[in-house]
């Protein structure tokens, strides 16, 4: 786990924050994951209630509200993972052309930034889940659901994406201070088109490979 | 670059119009807003996250004027978009396109499309705008497009006579029509934001997608008719040859009926619609033998991160959105401007222009997102249409996509080229379509009802 480059001693501090950021990766992956799959439930779950609806004469009478909360279970699932994969957007015509020491102190302000705006995004998810489940409120669907439940799901991915930001944030500020700025730039500098390109080919290609398999 | 030199334009106009506008500049909040627009650019310039610039914003707008406890109100405000059914359209759409990214579709797309078309004057050209046409319809992403396509279509012209800017420029140029052929994410989110139904989008959409295509397609004949190639002597395709290029293209064609023929014929929401997509999309791999486990994990992944990605912007717009409804923002802008002594299509001309020099640096998505909720109102008060403005605004995006020297479909192109030509030959192909691209939007401000009399024959 600790690498250490030119004979400098990483500091614990740094290889504690990449030991927890571990942790986080693979936690947000997982989460990635159930949010993506979400999205196959849901949409066999609105063919199942469209072709009840127009051939067996009958309808769950809850879709819309169902597929909502899956809809905000898969949203905020993949924050976290989606950070740590650089994927939220930022306009980055201007940075990338800054010299490297500027860019650094701009990467830690962004990181920043984005740990006020989750934490109070975080802070009014669980405020708004704990008076669901203060008042016992319910949809108005044929289910009666609980809103607790769709909501502190969804609170709890808020959460996750804040404590990625934190890790990052903290990171970034070690690094800084050891004055490693590159190691910054690989954190959190933003995708690509290079990156998408690799990626949509790599995509297309598993289609030609299997075609070519017998 | 031309961002640059149109802001400082739009800002100069904004300064004249201010002291034309005499009475309705004392209503207007021009500290507020510049103040706004100084942030903004701060935070854009800086590289802050989008969703965090739009959110932090929020925030400080809060603190400075609203005395009522805001921050409690916050998850409300996040759940609402969180949890909608308009939206869920997208992840589905998205689903949709990455199940036939990976089933091989493209291949065969323009394998069989190349069959029909390599013997109009232009060859093989019109095959790249058709199967980008076609492929754009289920994949809904413009940089997908063109990659994928691009992908297919750069070795089928190798050791060929054709021009290498043609080439390019075509592929950036049906890329480029990824978002505008229905069912195109674009008009999700917009639909989401103004209230509008994503359904008459997506119809009002037909009659600028033909406009668009045919234009693209005359353009290529003209060439091609100039300077006629060497494939333009083949011989006809053969009846077998046919008739197994149309047998190819049948699952193609059902999957677009299936999706777009269920929204077309009022069956179906453009949400059930997106569901009935993604199955659909799964029995098409799984009938060419390339649904897995691992690649509908995959397609699940990137679905997962892409909605994500979205999701966040959404939730900073929606929190600015609420705090600057409440400080009623929008609404005097709107008024401001609606009073000003400029016919509409002044005003509207310069937010087509505000529009594209910021597509040059900012992507599609967060565009819409960011900017709708001030602009829609100002639209609203001129007496556009809503749904015609939609159209615009998805046409807009996509040229900024395409647009030399900073649209991001170029630079995919350019990095799958392999005969080392320069990024010039692609800028240089590419603008006689960006041309072409904005000559639409020109006749559609003209004549509207391109986009609007669909809608109002069908409902």
């Amino acid at each position: 786990m600790v690498a250490s480059s030119g004979g400098n001693i990483v500091s614990p501090l740094l290889s504690f924050l990449r030991m927890v950021r571990g942790a986080l990766r693979r936690t947000a992956r997982a989460m990635n994951a159930a949010a993506g799959w979400m999205f196959f439930v849901c949409a066999a779950f609105i063919t199942f209630d469209v072709v009840a609806r127009n051939f067996l004469g009958f309808s769950s009478k809850s879709t819309t509200e169902v597929t909502g909360y899956m809809l905000a279970f898969g949203m905020a699932w993949g924050l976290s993972y989606t950070l740590l994969d650089r994927g939220h957007v930022r306009v980055d015509t201007l940075v990338n052309r800054l010299p490297l020491g500027v860019r650094q102190y701009l990467h830690a302000l962004a990181l920043l930034l984005l740990s006020v705006f989750a934490g109070y995004a975080t802070y009014g998810a669980i405020f708004l889940a704990q008076e669901s489940f203060d008042f016992g409120a319910t949809d108005m669907s044929a289910l009666r659901v609980p809103l607790v439940i769709p909501q502190a799901l969804w609170a709890f991915g808020l959460l996750m994406l804040f404590v990625t930001v934190l890790e990052l944030l903290a990171e970034a500020l070690v690094l800084l201070a050891m004055r490693r700025f590159d190691d910054i730039d690989r954190l959190v500098s933003s995708r690509t088109y290079e990156d998408e390109t690799a990626e949509v080919l790599k995509a297309v290609g598993e289609g030609a490979r299997t075609e070519r398999a017998p | 670059m031309i961002a640059a030199v149109f802001f400082v334009v739009l800002i100069g106009a904004m300064v004249v119009a201010a002291m034309m506008g005499g009475a309705a500049t004392a209503q207007l909040p021009i500290l507020e807003l510049s103040l706004l627009a100084g942030v903004f650019v701060v935070f854009f310039g800086a590289g802050i996250y989008i969703a965090a610039a739009l959110g932090v914003l929020a925030l400080a707008a809060g603190y400075a004027f609203s005395d009522r406890p805001f921050w409690n109100f916050l998850g409300q405000m996040i759940w609402g978009p969180s949890s909608s059914f308009v939206l869920v359209a997208v992840p589905l759409f998205l689903l949709m396109g990455e199940l036939l990214l990976r089933s091989g579709l493209s291949e065969q797309l323009y394998r069989a499309l190349n069959v029909f078309l390599r013997r109009l004057p232009g060859g093989l050209l019109h095959t790249n705008i058709v199967s980008c046409g076609v492929f754009s319809a289920i994949s809904g992403s413009s940089v997908a497009t063109a990659a994928t396509m691009g992908s297919v279509a750069l070795p089928a012209f190798r050791n060929t006579g054709y021009d290498p800017k043609l080439v390019l420029g075509s592929l950036a140029a049906g890329g480029a029509l990824g978002n505008l052929i229905p069912p195109g994410i674009t008009f999700i989110i917009y639909g989401l934001i103004t209230e509008t139904s994503v359904g008459k989008l997506y119809i009002a959409a037909v009659g600028p997608s033909v406009l668009v295509v045919t234009l693209f397609l005359a353009y290529i004949a003209w060439r091609g008719w100039r300077t006629p190639t060497a494939e333009n002597a083949l011989p006809p395709a053969t009846g077998a040859e046919k008739v197994h290029a149309l047998f190819d293209l049948t699952p193609t064609v059902l999957l677009i009926l299936l999706v777009l023929g269920s929204i077309y014929a009022g069956l179906a929401t453009a949400t059930e619609s997106a569901a009935l997509g993604v199955i659909g999309a799964m029995a098409f791999a799984a009938a060419r033998g390339k649904l897995s486990l691992s690649m509908m994990h995959e397609a699940a992944m990137s679905t997962a991160r892409t909605t994500a990605m979205i999701g966040l912007i959404l939730f900073g717009a929606y929190l600015l959105n609420f705090i600057l409804t409440s400080i009623d923002l929008p609404q005097t802008l709107a008024r401001f401007v609606g009073g000003l002594p400029f016919p509409p299509w002044v005003i509207m001309a310069l937010i087509v222009g505000f529009y594209l020099a910021l597509g040059t640096f900012m992507e599609g998505f967060s565009m819409v997102i960011t900017t709708i909720p001030i602009v829609f109102p100002i639209v609203k008060a001129l007496g556009y249409d809503p749904i015609w403005f939609g159209v615009i605004v998805t046409m807009l995006v996509e040229i900024a996509m395409i647009s030399p020297p900073d649209g991001t479909v170029l630079y995919v192109l350019q990095g799958m080229r392999r005969d080392g030509g320069t990024i010039g030959d692609v800028f240089a192909g590419v603008w006689p379509f960006v041309l072409l691209y904005i000559g639409a939007i020109a006749v559609l401000m003209a004549v509207p009802q391109i986009a609007l009399w669909l809608p109002r024959v069908l409902t």
